[in-house]
């Protein structure tokens, strides 16, 4: 017998307080016991007529209810087992609903999807000031909408332009603004919920307390259209498209405003049903476990200590510098940070307190976090500070002998135990470890740009790293709230080596007498985030260029693109960094296609028209083979860090589930054959990596069981 | 029992610049946090080592109690360090490293960091006493109509804030007119102070050139544009005799000898030094600089030259000591006027002054100038209140290792008719 999820406690007035504790984990979340054992205590309470009043509340010490268990889903194989999963989820959470007896609800720390569509369904609710109280409908991250009751009654409580907003988006609510909008009647110190949940409850019993809850007019007709077209207008706008939960969200909101709340459930079960089996939330939801893995595999024994870090040394004050030091800061590590004159370290320090400011600049009390952080960092020119820092981070120049130099330099300062890690992108780390005297305590630890934005951190290891090493740079990333991947070395590791070949392509294509916006609108059109073209403006066409070349001397013909970019980078042209490239840049701000950039490639300015599919498709597949190939190369230790990379890092398309889920969808034999077809017609760039051979061969897929 | 004997490691300080300037963004607090995080950086100490933080600055701000504590819980120093402020006028850093210093040498603590801060940037405006007192007699009344009510008693030439006046609440003048006041009993000309402005800026930068004082300075990444200030901004190396007594008196229009230029200016600025005992720096493999011989404080009659502080503490700290004048290898001596310093100089010489006012049967004696603030001063460096006691000892101790002398001397005026002198030594 398992043990209990919740409890039912009756205290002397006759308040019933249900405390919902999910056993030996630090979130709650709601699983298939979890509903059983409300249904159970519900009906308890229906017939204990001791029992006046009810109360709802977690028994962990900062969360509510995280949601629900996403591995439920797993068990909905058609659209009718997901209608009658979220049909039973409203007739449960509506017996809260329509209970006679008054139903308040405690809630401190996090109250998400499945956690607020419960409360959602209580007669009155009592938020706490705990930092870590939050209310959102997240479902739509996953692909999903809120399927037990939310969709519908989310839009009744709160005005219908923020509830949208909720269930598009899954923005956050904290308390002070669900107090102001009537999303929780109270707000209470977190040691006072209990005794406030049952002194409600009891006064709602005996009709001694009367809600005061702002009302809001729900839009009819003309008004609701107007709103649910600008809404959609917005989704269209961010996603292409190419997700169908904001879509089916808006429809259930259109059914239930015009026909009722019973057809609006309807419209919410059919929806969820739809969603919960349909590819984008297969390929979302397969990316949340694959992460949530990936945080937890470190690539070393779990008896591995990752070693105490108190103090980081960055080297270099640029945007990444700067972007780390501001990230490190912000997870309470001190930072001393060098660059080679005090005017580019006073850049650097400015822009992590842009970083800083934006984050906690404007909320309420924030300022005490923005000195907290400030205070943690500094900066000078020489190496003094480094001394006692325990961690070492390095961005400076992509330059092998600037960076064996530093190498040099730093190590005859730092402290025995210190550790570094070279945030080169693409420079291999053995390479950069030629210099160093302690290749056990050196790693790479490539970030993206830009670092407090970017959900990854690469981490590249050597055969001389040591675990205790590798352990430590996971855990600092994971502080800093990012993804870990931990791959092995080689030239451009797994993401700039993938990334590479993805603008490779690109660059072929343009040679082939493509236009540039075309090329563009190819790649977001199947849901990548960024156009290769406009990601070399980003990146910097110069750095394209020579990452390109070494790319082509590494690897030989099968990494060889057209030698377009020489000439461009000859006319001085860069990118945004310097207004010209690809496109326009009008004060930083892009533009169109910069015309004139065609007389300086083949085919000038006669240019074709392309077929979008087909141009996507080589996208795809180059990502999918060169991923591949640092699969078979051991670069990729397992294919879960390779969709998590592709996407979070590099912006494979996230409705794919990354380019190992994304082939196996497809099917490897599909794979291997569109391959061949492409190598045929384009040559030697794609030719099919070996596993991928083996494996459609084999019948196997990278993910067995998914 | 026996003491342990107090060594200073290192000390630093931010730049001194003119109040309102570079650092018009920054509060005491703020300069003082990043001068402590500078010098922890720059002697590399691990800042759980630190075990005590004694700071202050002379004007303190109501919202800012305890600086000392305020400056240590951000910048890494463990939060089970204790922290206090003291606030001894000008003398506050001297008092800061001295009590610093009793708490190491009692063995209450082992590494200790000292020093001040101060921003003239950031005075404290208050209310004039009858609006206080109606403000806080309309905080006790319940109803917004009375609050609101009683408010607007208040007569419309109250309402201008006042800033905190800079006057001696025991003799009611100014230090200005206290520094006019000893001019004339000792005979000091408006010349003789501006040749001695002139001195002060003209050895400033001789130390400024030589590399002294930069290494000395830690930059400051000012917000809000986070520029770097890496220079005092006060200081002319080339100073120029015409300009220095075209200025007007500021204190006395008619009479006057005091001016601008030969007086110490508004700075804002921080200071620290790192202090340690013996042992300890020898266990963490740190060479101190000089050890603090002793420190002695010591007041007079205010209304009996107030500014005359360095010559009561210097004999006080010689009598304590043993010491005197002649052993005195080098002598930093706060210039809050030229007249102040002057007058001082010539207390020290004078056999009539020792023996009616110092209890003593000889003068301290005459300074050698060769000696004497060899880098210049308050006057052309800035006078950050708080900052200039640490801002002293760090100079004085770094000059002593590279002239490779014995013996140094700090000795501060301060308000409220205060003297502070603290002696160093070198020491095997």
């Amino acid at each position: 017998m398992e043990k209990n999820i919740l409890t039912l406690e009756v205290n002397k007035d006759g308040v019933g307080t249900i405390i919902i504790d999910l056993p030996g984990e630090k979130l709650n979340v709601l699983k298939r016991q979890a509903l059983e054992e409300l249904d159970q205590i519900l009906t308890k309470i229906e017939n204990d007529d001791n029992i006046k009043a009810i109360g709802l509340i977690s028994g962990k010490e900062d969360n509510f209810l995280a949601g629900a268990d996403i591995t439920m889903f797993a068990d909905l194989k058609t659209a009718e087992d997901g209608y009658h999963g979220s049909r039973a989820a409203h007739k449960l959470f509506s017996r809260l609903y329509d209970s006679r007896k008054p139903v308040v609800c405690g809630i401190n720390g996090a109250c998400l999807g499945g956690g607020l569509e419960i409360a959602l369904n209580c007669h009155y609710r009592i938020g706490t000031d705990h930092p870590k109280t939050t209310f959102a409908l997240p479902e739509v991250k996953l692909g999903l909408l809120p399927g037990a009751t939310g969709t519908n009654r989310l839009i009744r409580l709160i005005p219908l332009e923020m509830a949208l907003e909720c269930m598009l988006v899954g923005k956050n609510v904290f308390p002070p603004r669900a107090k102001l909008v009537g999303l929780i009647d109270e707000i209470a110190p977190p040691a006072m919920l209990r005794k406030a949940v049952e002194d409600r409850a009891l006064k709602l019993a005996n009709k001694t307390l009367k809600i005061s809850r702002p009302t809001w007019p729900i839009p009819q007709g003309e008004a609701l259209a107007t709103i649910l077209k600008g809404a959609k207008g917005m989704v269209d706008k961010q996603t292409k498209g190419l997700y169908p939960a904001p879509y089916k969200i808006l429809h259930t909101v259109e059914e239930s405003l015009t026909k009722g709340l019973e057809a609006g459930f309807e419209a919410e079960a059919r929806g969820f049903g739809e969603l919960v089996i349909s590819p984008e939330a297969n390929s979302l939801i397969h990316l949340f476990f694959a992460s949530t893995e990936s945080k937890k595999d470190t690539s070393v024994a779990p008896s591995v200590k990752p070693m105490k870090v108190e103090k980081i040394g960055i080297l270099g004050a640029g945007l990444m510098g700067a972007g780390v030091a501001a990230v490190s800061v912000d997870s309470g590590y001190f930072v001393r940070m060098k660059d080679r004159d005090n005017a580019a370290v006073g850049k650097g320090v400015a822009y992590a307190a842009e970083i800083i400011n934006e984050k906690y600049g404007k909320r309420k009390g924030g300022h005490v976090n923005v000195f907290k952080c400030m205070d943690k960092l500094s900066g000078g020119t020489d190496y003094s500070g480094f001394k006692n820092v325990d961690v070492v981070i390095e961005a400076v120049f992509e330059d092998v002998p600037l960076k064996h130099k530093v190498i040099k330099e730093i190590e005859a300062e730092l402290p025995e135990h210190a550790i570094f890690a070279s945030n080169t992108s693409a420079i291999p780390i053995s390479l950069l470890a030629q210099a160093s005297k302690r290749p056990d305590r050196f790693i790479g630890m490539h970030f993206f740009s830009p670092v407090h934005k970017m959900p990854l951190v690469e981490i590249i290891v050597t055969d001389k790293t040591s675990p205790e090493t590798t352990a430590t740079i996971v855990e600092i990333t994971k502080r800093y709230g990012k993804t870990p991947i931990v791959v092995n070395d080689g030239f451009g590791f797994y993401t700039s080596r993938v990334i590479g070949r993805y603008i490779m392509e690109a660059y072929c294509a343009l040679a082939e007498g493509y236009k540039i916006e075309e090329l563009d609108l190819a790649a977001t059109k199947v849901g990548f985030p960024v156009g290769p073209v406009v990601l070399t403006d980003e990146v910097g066409i110069d750095v394209a260029d020579k990452a390109g070349k070494v790319v082509e001397q590494v690897f030989g013909n099968r990494m060889k693109g057209p030698d377009l970019v020489s000439k461009i980078v000859a006319d001085g042209r860069f990118g945004r960094k310097n207004g010209r490239g690809f496109y326009l840049y009008n004060d930083g701000k892009k533009a169109g296609v910069d015309h004139t950039i065609y007389s300086l490639i083949p085919h000038a300015y006669d240019r074709k028209p392309a077929d979008l599919q087909e141009i996507a498709d080589r996208y795809l597949y180059a990502f999918v083979n060169e991923s591949s190939y640092c699969l078979q190369e051991n670069i990729l230790r397992n294919p879960r860090d390779g969709d998590v990379g592709g996407v979070m890092g590099i912006g494979f398309p996230p409705n794919l589930g990354g380019p190992f889920y994304f082939a196996d969808k497809v099917g490897l034999d599909k794979v291997v054959k569109t391959l061949s077809k492409l190598e045929e017609k384009f040559g030697e760039r794609f030719k099919p990596a070996q596993i991928l051979i083996d494996m459609a061969e084999a019948g196997k897929k990278f993910f067995p069981n998914k | 029992m026996s003491l342990n004997r107090v060594a200073i490691i290192a000390g630093c300080r931010t730049p001194f610049v003119k109040s309102s300037g570079s650092f018009n963004d920054m509060t005491a607090l703020d300069l003082g946090k990043a001068c402590v995080k500078e010098l922890l950086n720059r002697t590399d100490i691990k800042p759980k080592e630190v075990d005590e933080i004694v700071y202050g600055t002379a004007i303190s701000k109501p919202s800012v109690a305890n600086i000392a504590r305020e400056v240590a819980l951000t910048v890494g120093i463990p939060h089970s360090a204790p922290g206090h402020t003291v606030q001894m006028a000008c003398a506050t850093g001297a008092r800061a490293i001295a009590s610093a210093a009793a708490s190491i040498a009692l063995g209450n603590s082992h590494v200790a960091i000292a020093g001040g801060a101060e921003s003239l940037s950031d005075v404290p405006m208050t209310v004039s006493e009858p609006f206080r007192r109606i403000l806080m007699d309309a905080s006790t009344k319940k109803s917004q109509e009375e609050k609101m009510y009683t408010i607007m008693q208040v007569k419309l030439q109250d309402i201008m804030p006042a800033s905190i006046s800079i006057s001696e609440p025991y003799t009611g003048l100014t230090m200005g007119e206290h520094c006019e006041l000893l001019n004339r009993e000792w005979g000091v000309t408006r010349q003789d102070q501006d040749e001695y402005a002139y001195r002060s800026h003209l050895f400033a930068g001789r130390g400024i050139d030589a590399g002294h004082i930069p290494a000395e300075i830690a930059t400051v990444y000012a917000p809000k544009s986070y520029k770097p200030i890496t220079e005092d901004d006060i200081v002319r190396k080339n100073p120029d005799r015409a300009k220095i007594a075209s200025l007007k008196p500021a204190f006395d229009k008619e009479y006057g000898t005091v001016s601008p230029a030969n007086s110490s200016p508004l700075t804002d600025g921080a200071s620290a030094v790192l202090l340690m005992s013996e042992e300890k720096a020898k266990a963490l493999g740190y060479k101190p600089l000089a050890y603090i011989k002793h420190c002695a404080f010591a007041g007079l009659d205010p209304d009996a030259g107030l500014l005359l502080g360095p010559a009561y503490a210097t004999a006080k700290a010689f009598a304590q000591t043993g010491l005197s004048l002649k052993d005195m290898d080098l002598i930093e001596m706060h210039e809050a006027f030229a007249g102040q310093i002057l007058c001082n100089l010539k207390a020290f010489a004078c056999k009539k002054f020792a023996e009616t006012r110092l209890n003593r049967s000889e003068p301290i004696g005459e300074v050698d100038m060769e000696r004497f603030n060899v880098y210049g001063g308050s006057i052309s460096l800035g006078h950050p209140f708080g900052a200039t006691g640490a801002r002293l000892l760090t100079t004085l101790a770094n000059e002593m290792n590279r002239r490779d002398v014995h013996l140094g001397l700090v000795t501060i005026c301060a308000g409220g008719a205060l003297g502070a002198s603290i002696i160093l030594e070198r020491g095997n």
